[in-house]
């Protein structure tokens, strides 16, 4: 028997067991791979020989088989999700049949290996930064997702994902530890495959407040996973794009096929499900409360998915089809519902040891119906909400006869090669050139249509708006890197050039007057209303510098620098430059800590990002033509500021990582970040009439801070049992500290702000103490309102954050029987406030019974007969109560209507049972590998005080911001709540 | 040794390489289309498009002027129980409990500041520009008249505080009383009648007159009505379109009602039918509410219906308080006030005196915006004292202008 483990790793942390004599002649490599624990065989575990691409996955019983002709020493690996990894140094006089390989659990996921920066990724286990990480691949085997924000809700410490609204496709926010600086709409970047992707919601024509969401496009059928580097301590080498954190969506890959002579795999997949309403009005939301509640009505659900694996030692592929057709929640389903078909087809080509290949290709059709609600007066909840009196503003008929219509075509692709020019060179192997093309190409129309058959408000004969968006952004990532191992030290230099091209094309045009419903295209309006083009065309640029170290395998160090240029940057500075570093200790590795610690890390990283000023922020003054009633003219469109510069936020990490009992894994994270150069807007004074815009400055400063925590327990483990269990809290504070003297920053409504001493997006509003009485009568005779000791200001009060100050969530995946699997989902969000704009306005149109009950006690309108409620006498205790709670249900305050938002979700559960072991005993294995039924649900149920019918949604949708002249964050707005639903899913593989 | 060697040549190879490609790359992208830098608009040849554009935000500053200013006067009324009357905003200018963060009026408030740096900066414009003298008549024309009316509306319309008298700001600067307002926007009326025709001086003598008129200086006021608007001339109006499209017709309108019309004007029109010819009114019902009957105007019935600014009827009516008032030049008064009712087919009056004028002149200038400045001069307030009678200037001004 001949044994040699050259990784120190692998002699550390995995028992190999190998088996058998070697024999010199042999080309054919086959053996068994098992549980370490359990003995059970692994099915699908990757074996494959070292920087070749020649290997095979093993099949339902553990089983493989490799043709290789081996000439020299090999080391041959063995992969698999969720166990360590193990190399076995093999030569070719080696007995290479009958290997039997035992795999020891990996309850931290240690060994996969994850993006650390633009140019580098490294194991987790000595990851320097904290990187989440969700394996879409084999959640998906049970659990079905509307989209990619469904997918995320729970997943990651640190991400707190809220959708904008119920509405399918819709949008959602991604906020990310404390959201980044100041700039922008504080939204990640989002790369897929290496590919940066489009992110934006659009909203175009609004349907109230709602926009369909870009990332909806992504079929979650396709991802096999998705990371995030949460700030810039990890994103650094991001650069511009790193500071609100950077999400890397990686696409399924071929695999080679399980089990031996099989080239391929086919798995189809049937789903059928609903969505329907989670909660049910009362006459506690509005004395209309049935009307509300008629206007829901259960969608059908229904997709087919078929993909295709498999490949051979020069090529894998993965090929997919999917086609996902979803009725949101409302009872006009013909414009409330979304059908998307995606083909995916990924091919990774290895020509040679020196040359690879990856082409990733995504071709998405999406069509996306959008229903009116929220700010609109043609929405269903508003018609149904806000007076007691249904359909006030708008016939339900006119109502249902509306339709917005999104059609997107994109395409996402990627080219992605690697060549080593001198493999053999004993000083010039370590080079190594690499280069990416991506393309991000999207084309949407949207065409909303109200027919003239009714009338909507100012419009008597119909209305059609259509518009067309092409965006088409190239990535392109040209790098060299040199790896140099001197002995106990390995240097990994990377220097990369990152560049992005944008182009931006919109047509659109507003119509009116058609007096024949017969025909509705944009030529039959006789009402031009608005027609108008908008075009940019934006590059960045950066360079990136990385050194990697490792020392003594205990060590681990990387030095990144990125300096950035774009076209968007103002005089001031024509590129900025951003550094970072990071360290990470394996204190394990000394070999002094107790042997129940299989893994334990230190960490720290810093790192500075930042985000670019607008495309035209640094341009002075821009005219722009606005149409009226006197033909075109110019009038101002945008003050900017030409000595800007990109912001930068500076952070800092500190974490342990660890494994203890070969069961339990724990993360912990604290982070701690500056933004400094934030851009705040401010607006000039009327009376300048340069008011067209905010005017950018380099002035906002603010902080954040919070804390990760992950926990990861595996408490049965056996051949057919096995529970896991995963918990997470994340907490997070930030506030603005310095706003160059600006005033303060107020969104829609004047309710959110940006205001130093306050986290961003704070509510912050006059203050209702409760009720003024008169002196002489002792009748309620108005508000008291709470004021400052500051006799200059507005007297305005702090009244709770948009931002939840601490989010959770708690797993269980649970295998019984070996095929029987079962997975629930809670998650919570604690200490954050919703404005119920959609109460505010049914108190004001006098639908609001509680209000109208107080009314009535303290005799302020008459006494109605028909109910027993009778007036209170003045002065008494009741009526001063009454009075006190009267004045809080006051529609001129919006401080009465801040409501704690906190919750708690079941947000999802599934059942599964596989067949394969059924199929084996009816002797179909060779013909069905595997058939699996699954149930799952999502938002099942919510714990909330909040007395809406959503804690979680806000009604201007996910990207507004107060750059863009929004900035409404956590407001109820006659918003659609997000639908419960359920999905029972067949999965049939061959 | 080498290794290290092999590595910093590396970086240095492909990060010069890198650093120099990169500037080029990111300053070669095609200009944007919609959008264009104030410098290049010093050209006489574009004087015609800056001109427009101050149109336009006359129009768009006009018409909210307009609606709001008769939503806090008596004119209009905002009833909650009319269906699409829902802007809380509204309903804080009808009561004259008007917050100075009231969205709504911020709208006008920015229009108006709009409209007179967008007047100014094209009067500069033509003098920084080396042109012929005629290729600027047009920019000084509309730069004068329109930043003129700009400060009339911020005198007429706008205030500090509760209680206090109207005025406005200009470009950072500190409160300007309507009184000084009120000259500049005479100043600037004046400059204008120099690039003006003979109709559009008539125009801008009753624009004069008027300010003298509610300056209370009668004798100046007199002096330009005499030279002002005369029988048959157009009325001057600000032009709107489905793209600036009217707000009375918008807001107060058959598009949508947050306000409706006060209801002494159907009792105009019961008391005299022919009255329905100057005072277009219509019923609003609503099947949901059927006791929410009230009146809405609907003397715009199109978004690009135009908003009179200034008649000739107009003049004459101020000719004939100016009469009342002693100024014997203006003429007769009830000869004026009948010539006027007979322009719109209603029978002649046999008296005239102040509170005639005070009501032909709701009846003739309905939904013009003239009722809030008529109440004050007039001294017949509605609202209970401690309220608003001008719109509040905005907490955009009181925050980011020093001086106030």
């Amino acid at each position: 028997m001949k044994r040699k483990l050259i990784s120190a790793l692998a002699i550390l942390s995995v028992p190999v067991f190998i088996l058998g004599q070697a024999s010199r002649e042999a080309t054919m490599i086959t053996g068994q791979v098992t549980s370490a624990e359990t003995g059970e065989p692994l099915v699908g575990v990757n074996v494959f020989v070292e920087d070749t691409p020649i290997g095979a996955a093993t099949d339902a019983d553990g089983n493989f088989e490799i043709a290789y002709e081996a000439t020299a020493d090999f080391i041959l690996v063995f992969s698999y999700i969720g166990y360590k990894p193990v190399r076995l140094a093999l030569s070719p006089g080696d007995m290479l049949t009958g290997l039997n390989v035992a795999l020891e659990e990996d309850v931290f996921r240690g060994q996969e290996v994850v993006v650390t920066g633009l140019t580098s990724a490294r194991a987790k286990d000595v990851a320097e930064v904290s990187v989440s990480r969700v394996d879409v691949g084999a959640l998906t085997i049970a659990n079905k997702y509307q989209d990619f924000s469904q997918l995320m809700h729970g997943k990651m410490a640190g991400l707190d994902v809220k959708k904008a609204s119920g509405n399918v496709g819709g949008g959602f926010r991604f906020d990310v530890r404390s959201g980044g600086g100041l700039n922008g709409d504080q939204q990640p970047t989002i790369y897929i495959d290496g590919v940066r992707a489009d992110n934006s919601e659009l909203a175009f024509s609004g349907v109230g407040g709602q926009g369909i969401s870009t990332l909806a496009d992504l079929n979650p059928e396709d991802i096999e996973s998705v990371e995030i580097l949460k700030g810039p301590a990890g994103a650094a080498s991001y650069g511009t794009r790193g500071s609100n954190g950077v999400v890397l969506i990686t696409s399924k890959k071929g695999k080679l096929t399980a089990g031996t002579g099989k080239r391929f795999n086919v798995n189809y997949k049937y789903v059928t499900g609903k969505n329907m309403e989670s909660y049910k009005y009362t006459e506690d939301n509005a004395l209309s409360y049935k009307d509300a509640n008629a206007i829901f009505a259960d969608g059908d659900i229904k997709q087919h998915s078929v993909n295709l694996t498999g490949g051979s030692p020069e090529a894998r592929y993965y090929v997919s089809f999917d086609n996902r057709y979803e009725e949101g929640i409302l009872i006009n389903p013909e414009n409330n519902y979304m059908d998307r078909k995606t083909i995916r087809a990924n091919l990774d080509v290895f020509p040679s040891r020196t040359l690879t290949m990856s082409i990733s290709t995504g071709y998405s059709i999406n069509e996306i119906t959008r229903p009116n609600n929220d700010n609109n007066i043609f929405g269903w909840l508003g018609n149904t909400l806000l007076f007691a009196t249904s359909y006030v503003f708008t016939d339900s008929a006119a109502i249902s006869a509306i339709k917005d219509v999104s059609s997107t075509k994109r395409f996402i692709g990627s080219l992605k090669t690697t060549y080593t020019p001198f493999p053999t060179h004993p000083m010039l192997k370590g080079l190594k050139f690499s280069g990416t093309i991506g393309l991000d190409d999207s084309h949407v129309r949207q065409d909303n249509t109200k027919s003239p058959e009714f009338i909507y408000g100012s419009l008597l004969a119909g209305e059609r708006y259509a518009t067309i968006r092409q965006r088409q952004m190239f990535t392109f990532d040209l790098g060299a890197v040199y790896t140099v191992d001197l002995g106990g030290l390995k240097s990994v230099t990377t220097i990369t050039n990152q560049s992005f091209d944008t182009r931006y094309k919109r047509l659109m045009m507003d119509k009116t007057e058609f007096l024949s419903s017969l025909i509705k295209n944009i030529g039959a309006g006789a009402n031009l209303r608005a027609g108008d083009e908008f075009f940019y065309h934006r590059r960045e640029a950066g360079i990136v510098v990385n050194e990697e170290v490792t020392l003594g395998d205990q060590f681990f160090l990387t030095l990144t620098g990125r300096q950035d240029y774009a076209s968007t940057i103002g005089e001031k500075a024509a590129s900025i430059i951003y550094p970072g570093a990071r360290f990470a200790w394996r204190v394990d590795r000394m070999g002094v800590l107790p042997a129940f610690v299989n893994m334990f890390k230190l960490r720290a990283a810093y790192g500075e990002t930042g985000v670019l000023p607008e495309l035209t922020d640094g341009i002075p003054l821009l005219w722009e033509a606005e149409q009226g009633g006197y033909g075109a003219g110019a009038v101002l469109s945008g003050i900017g500021n030409n000595e800007l510069e990109p912001e930068r936020i500076k952070e800092t990490e500190i974490g342990i990582d660890g494994e203890f009992f070969g069961r339990l894994a724990v993360e912990a994270t604290y982070f701690m970040l500056n933004a400094e150069n934030s851009i705040v807007g401010r607006i000039n004074s009327p009376s300048t009439g340069m008011i067209a815009t905010d005017v950018p400055f380099n002035v906002g400063k603010m902080e954040g801070s919070g804390v990760e925590l992950l926990l990861q327990l595996t408490p049965i483990r056996s051949a057919a049992n096995r529970l896991d269990l995963t918990a997470s809290i994340s907490t997070q504070k930030n506030k603005v500290l310095d706003l160059g003297g600006a005033q303060p920053i107020f969104g829609p409504f004047d309710l959110n702000v940006i205001k130093v001493g306050l986290p961003k997006y704070a509510f912050y509003t006059k203050k209702v103490l409760g009720a003024t009485f008169d002196e002489t009568t002792g009748e309620y005779s108005g508000i008291d309102v709470a004021e400052t000791p500051d006799t200059t200001d507005d007297d305005r009060f702090h009244g709770g954050n948009s931002r939840p100050d601490w989010t959770g969530f708690f797993s269980a995946n649970l295998r019984l029987m070996k095929n029987l699997s079962a997975y629930i989902l809670i998650d919570t969000k604690q200490g954050h406030t919703i404005f119920n704009n959609t109460h505010l306005f049914g108190a004001i149109f006098g639908n609001y019974k509680k209000r109208n009950d107080l009314a009535e006690q303290l005799g302020l309108v008459a006494d109605d007969p028909d109910n027993d409620i009778t007036p209170l006498t003045v002065g008494s205790d009741e009526y001063i109560a009454a009075a006190h709670a009267y004045a809080k249900t006051d529609d001129g305050y919006d401080w009465n209507w801040l409501e704690d938002a906190s919750y708690v979700k079941l947000r999802e559960v599934s059942v599964a049972y596989s067949f394969r072991d059924v199929l084996g005993m009816l002797g179909l294995q060779g013909q069905v590998s595997d058939l699996t039924l699954a149930f799952s649900a999502n938002n099942l149920k919510t714990w909330t005080d909040y007395s809406g019918a959503d804690p979680e949604v806000n009604f201007r949708g996910a990207n507004d911001n107060l750059a863009t002249g929004g900035g409404a964050r956590s407001q109820d707005f006659l918003t659609l709540m997000t639908p419960r639903t359920y999905h029972l899913t067949l999965t049939v593989s061959f | 040794m080498n290794n290290l060697r092999i590595l910093s040549l590396f970086i240095s190879v492909v990060g010069l390489l890198f650093f120099g490609a990169c500037e080029d790359f990111i300053q070669d992208v095609d200009p944007i289309i919609d959008e264009v830098e104030n410098d290049l608009l010093d050209d006489a040849g574009q004087f015609a498009f800056l001109a427009n554009g101050v149109r336009i935000r006359f129009a768009t500053a006009h018409d909210l002027l307009g609606v709001q200013s008769d939503g806090l006067s008596d004119a209009f009324e905002f009833d909650q129980s009319v269906p699409n009357a829902t802007y809380p905003s509204y309903d804080d200018i009808d009561d004259g409990t008007i917050e100075t963060d009231n969205n709504s009026v911020d709208g006008a408030y920015n229009n108006l500041g709009e409209l007179r740096f967008f007047a100014d900066n094209l009067v500069e414009r033509a003098d920084a520009v080396e042109a012929d003298a005629a290729d600027k008549d047009e920019a000084y024309f509309v730069g004068y008249l329109y930043g003129g009316i700009a400060r009339y509306f911020y005198a007429s319309y706008f205030g500090l505080e509760v209680g206090g008298g109207g005025g406005g700001v200009i470009d950072n600067g500190p409160f300007i009383a309507a009184a000084d307002m009120y000259d500049d926007a005479v100043d600037k009326l004046e400059a204008a009648l120099a690039y003006a025709t003979d109709e559009e001086a008539r125009i801008i003598n009753s624009l004069i007159a008027r300010i003298y008129l509610f300056k209370g200086e009668y004798s100046n006021a007199a002096g330009f009505a005499v030279d002002g608007m005369i029988e048959g001339d157009d009325p001057f109006e600000s032009q709107h379109s489905p793209e600036s499209a009217n707000q009375y017709w918008q807001q107060a309108g058959i598009a949508r009602t947050q306000f409706v019309v006060a209801n002494r004007f159907r009792d105009y029109i019961d008391a005299d039918p022919l009255e329905a010819a100057r005072i277009p009114i219509d019923t609003i019902r609503s099947e949901q509410i059927p006791d929410s009957l009230r009146d809405y105007q609907v003397k715009y019935t199109t978004n690009a219906s135009p908003i009179p600014v200034i008649t000739w009827q107009e003049n004459e009516l101020m000719l004939a308080e100016l009469a009342l008032r002693g100024q014997t030049a203006a003429g007769d008064a009830l000869t004026l006030v009948n010539n006027v009712r007979a322009s719109h087919g209603l029978a002649d009056l046999t008296a005239v005196d102040l509170d005639v004028i005070y009501e032909e002149r709701d009846k003739e200038l309905f939904v013009q915006g003239n009722r809030l400045i008529d109440q004050r001069r007039f001294n017949d307030w509605h609202l209970p004292a401690g309220r608003w009678k001008y719109l509040p200037i905005t907490n955009d001004e009181r925050n980011n202008n020093p001086n106030i």
